[in-house]
């Protein structure tokens, strides 16, 4: 299992620094930076000196190694107009993304597990046909649209929570179901397959011929063999809930790591677009790290495959 | 009357569906609604000394808070750091220059009291507020001046004045209260003209104590304007209180936060609800939202743009473009008048020029090409395009909050008279990759022309001249009619010379081809303000906020 997990970090380190070579890349061909931070209308000296301080007259390889090593340093850049480090920047958002992709995923939990359940045991009901329209909608209607339904209903309509902005924990509801509704339908539709798959095995049916109480049947037996999968889902949807804020946040001026990305790009802040990137990434990487790590000490078939 | 009603589908199609569910429909009485009241279109040339005095000092005590939601809250606050005009939106509520803009555009005295320029336009003294403090309590004198001249030169940084900076040759302080300015090279924009809030003075002692003196003001900015600063979350809020010993009017509101809320549904619900005071931008697909709801009054002001279509004419393959008759005809070929009714909902002035109405240097007599598709195609076939021209155009979606769906008219209308107009839509960096290329492998490309110069010889020359940092173009004959503007050092002729070349450059030629003057639409809630008294180009002039009073 040592191996395994030794395996999936050294993949890992090497994605990263793909990313990077990526970031690297992309960054130099949308043209010489230096000219696209000083505009037209730069003056020769203050292009040679950013020239030279982002080591653009360096061969290629000694640039990537430079780059590398400010990375590595936790230094991703100055922001060229907030004339402050590109990672503090960020690091600065970061708590309201994190708030906002973490109330999402409560919320998302909180419908979708009890949902799926429900459907599976209900299977061909009304409760199952539900399930369905809910998971079909959360997954059909693009983030921003519900969104905009939630702010002109709910807040403007209805005046019952506030329609933007970051404040108390109401206005945290409605940014929260808007992200968290799409995931909500991901998890709830593989619970309840889980479910069907699990439900529909011999160790259940053995159970209820010994009599075992239909609660204890579900929520004991048939919910923890279920959640596997579900948990690896689960952990796939923090990375995605925390990178998939972008357009929420911008929805609901929310100030979040998001929403600076965005007005990055419109600004032609590469630091902190290129800070973003690698950030987000790295959540990414992280976040599949641990799920499959959780997932050998959940599922003893994969300690035992890994043999 | 198959061809009108395709139109008026394609224009009634086009909005986006979010708009449609946030908005909606039937109009409204328009009692909440009242155009601002308009000073007279100011061409009156300006005096070599200004003389008239600003307003005099006010003393209030500012109380209470105001939330007002804009699109965005600036990236930052150092008038030396500023690589676009409309960051000056900010930066202007807490620094001041030496002259101000009235709103119809015309200099007035700030920091300065009155200058002159010397009989052969060389010089200029600026004589200066004595008893003006910066918000630190630091004295504003003479030093500051030379100071603020030496960082906006040397800051490195893109900064929109350093051309008209290296034109000083020296500047020198006679006293604490007089400057000297020279100006080694005839002046291509008058100095009192960009001396103005865009040019902020900045404290010397401050600055200089400040760890970073290049980087530090951006967050921590000290001015002697009539608001002080707070705080800064880029790209979310900025809050400013009133300068209670300003030597102006002093705001009647104590404090004022700018919420960024980039969304416009967003920025009207938070109206709506109570969440914001003030709204600015609302789109024309919510105006009649806005109209309905109780409690909230809004306002369409006259503001600085003008949206235009540029003719691409510098490139050998724009063949079509160079001739005029074809520029004309696509002025002739558009229905602005519908588009001003059904797209922009009345937030928008069809346009004859390219200075807006109400501002100096604005041609009153330049008569906007009417709709008429049957000029368009006699014109088109005496250029010999009768049997129809294909056009390439470039646009970037952010220029207004309905360039999709004015394009698609103008493709509809164009496309009636035999032109098959194909529009791409662009990024708006891609769109600002184009310019140095002169817009290479396009026919034509929208932009959105903001008046921020006093000198209007500034715009003719950056939208028209071949130099021009915006120009599509590169035509000899046209350099010839603008570059002779420039050396003309009467105000008062200069002036009557440009207005006299863009009713030529624009009325007869279509160098640019004006559409529309989007009107500024900013809603407030009555509950909240008492008055409001709006003038033109609000976001750009801070003072406006000066005149609010709460409730």
């Amino acid at each position: 299992m040592q191996r395994y997990l030794l395996g999936r970090l050294v993949q890992s380190i090497f994605t990263i620094l793909f990313v990077l070579l990526v970031v690297f890349v992309i960054v130099r061909l949308k043209g010489d930076p230096a000219a696209v931070m000083l505009g037209e209308n730069r003056d020769p000296e203050t292009y040679a000196a950013v020239r030279r301080s982002l080591h653009l007259d360096d061969p290629i390889h000694v640039q990537f190694g430079a780059f590398l090593g400010k990375v590595f340093r936790g230094d991703l850049g100055y922001s060229w107009y907030q004339r402050r480090p590109a990672l503090e920047v960020m690091l600065e958002r970061f708590p309201a993304t994190l708030q906002l992709a973490g109330a999402a995923f409560f919320f998302s939990l909180l419908l979708a597990i009890p949902l799926g359940v429900v459907a599976a045991i209900k299977r061909d009901t009304i409760y199952d046909r539900g399930l369905k329209i809910f998971a079909l909608l959360g997954q059909a209607m693009p983030t921003f649209w519900v969104g905009l339904l939630l702010i002109v209903f709910v807040a403007g309509y209805l005046g019952l929570l506030p329609a933007g902005g970051r404040g108390g924990p109401s206005h945290l509801i409605l940014p929260a179901i808007a992200l968290g509704w799409f995931p909500a339908a991901a998890i709830a539709r593989l619970t309840r397959s889980a479910m069907l798959d699990v439900l529909d095995s011999d160790f259940i049916k053995m159970a209820r011929v010994k009599g075992v109480p239909e609660q204890m049947v579900i929520w004991k037996h048939a919910v923890k063999n279920a959640a596997i999968p579900v948990v690896t889902l689960m952990g796939l949807q923090i990375a995605g809930l925390l990178s998939g804020a972008v357009v929420t946040e911008q929805v609901f001026a929310w100030p979040g790591v998001g929403w600076i990305t965005i007005q990055s790009i419109f600004g032609r802040d590469f630091p902190v677009v290129q800070a973003a990137v690698i950030l987000l990434a790295a959540i990414h990487i992280a976040a599949n790290l641990v799920v499959d790590i959780v997932y050998v000490y959940l599922d003893p078939r994969v300690r035992y495959l890994r043999r | 009357m198959r061809k009108s009603y395709r139109k008026m589908l394609g224009l009634a199609l086009a909005p986006t569906l979010a708009v449609l569910v946030a908005c909606g429909g039937g109009a409204a009485a328009p009692t909440a609604t009242r155009l601002a009241p308009q000073p007279s279109p100011t061409t009156a040339p300006r005096a070599t000394a200004a003389a008239t005095p600003t307003s005099a000092p006010a003393r209030v005590v500012p109380t209470g808070q105001l939330n007002v939601g804009m699109r965005g809250t600036g990236v930052g606050l150092d008038p030396h750091f500023q690589a676009q005009c409309h960051y000056a939106t900010w930066y202007t509520r807490i620094f001041e220059g030496l002259t101000n803009r009235a709103p119809s555009g015309k200099i007035e005295p700030a920091l300065a009291t009155s200058w002159d320029f010397a009989p052969d336009g060389k010089s200029v003294t600026w004589k200066l507020r004595k008893g003006v403090k910066f918000h630190n309590g630091d004295d504003f004198t003479a030093s500051d001046v030379l100071w603020t001249i030496e960082r906006g030169r040397t800051h490195p940084s893109p900064y929109l004045y350093r051309t008209q900076l290296d034109r000083v040759s020296k500047t020198t302080a006679v006293d604490d209260y007089t400057v000297r300015m020279d100006l080694g090279a005839y002046f291509f924009e008058l100095p009192d003209g960009w001396m103005d809030v865009f040019f902020g003075m900045v404290p010397e002692k401050y600055t200089k104590s400040l760890a970073n003196p290049w980087n530090d003001l951006q967050r921590q900015p000290v001015g002697t304007g009539p608001y002080k600063f707070v705080e800064l979350k880029t790209n979310d809020y900025f809050t400013i209180e009133a300068n209670e010993s300003y030597w102006g009017m002093v705001s009647k509101v104590k404090t004022f936060k700018t919420v960024s809320v980039p969304d416009a549904t967003t920025r009207v619900t938070m109206l709506k609800t109570g969440q914001m005071d003030i709204v600015e931008y609302v789109p024309p697909q919510m105006l009649d939202d806005v109209k309905k709801m109780p409690n909230v009054t809004l306002e369409l002001i006259k503001a600085l743009d003008t949206l235009i279509l540029m003719p691409v004419t510098a490139q050998p393959a724009n063949l079509a473009m160079k001739d005029k008759r074809v520029r004309q005809a696509l002025w002739y070929a558009q229905d602005v008048d519908t588009m001003v009714d059904k797209l922009w909902r009345g937030s928008a002035i069809k346009a004859n020029d390219l200075i807006a109405p109400g501002f100096v240097g604005h041609n009153d007599k330049i008569t906007p090409h009417p709709y008429d598709p049957a000029k368009a195609k006699k014109l088109l076939a005496e250029a010999g395009f009768a049997g129809g021209l294909k056009l390439r155009g470039a646009y970037s979606s952010g220029t207004t909050a309905i360039t999709d769906e004015w394009m698609e008219a103008t493709r509809l209308y164009w496309a009636d008279v035999g032109i098959d107009m194909k529009w791409e839509k662009l990024e708006g960096a891609a769109m600002s990759e184009l310019t140095p290329r002169k817009y290479q492998g396009y026919d034509m490309y929208v932009s959105n022309s903001r008046n921020i110069g006093y000198d209007p010889i500034r715009d003719l020359t950056f939208w028209i001249h071949s130099k021009g940092g915006q120009s599509s173009h590169a035509n000899p004959e046209w350099d010839k009619m603008i570059d002779p503007i420039s050396l003309i050092p009467d105000p008062a002729a200069r002036l009557k010379a440009i207005v006299d070349a863009y009713a030529v450059l624009v009325g007869e030629e279509v160098s640019v081809l004006p559409v529309f003057h989007p009107l500024y639409t900013v809603a407030y809630r009555n509950d909240k303000i008492k008055e409001f008294p709006m003038t033109q180009g609000w976001s750009v002039y801070p003072r406006n906020l000066n005149y609010i009073v709460p409730r």
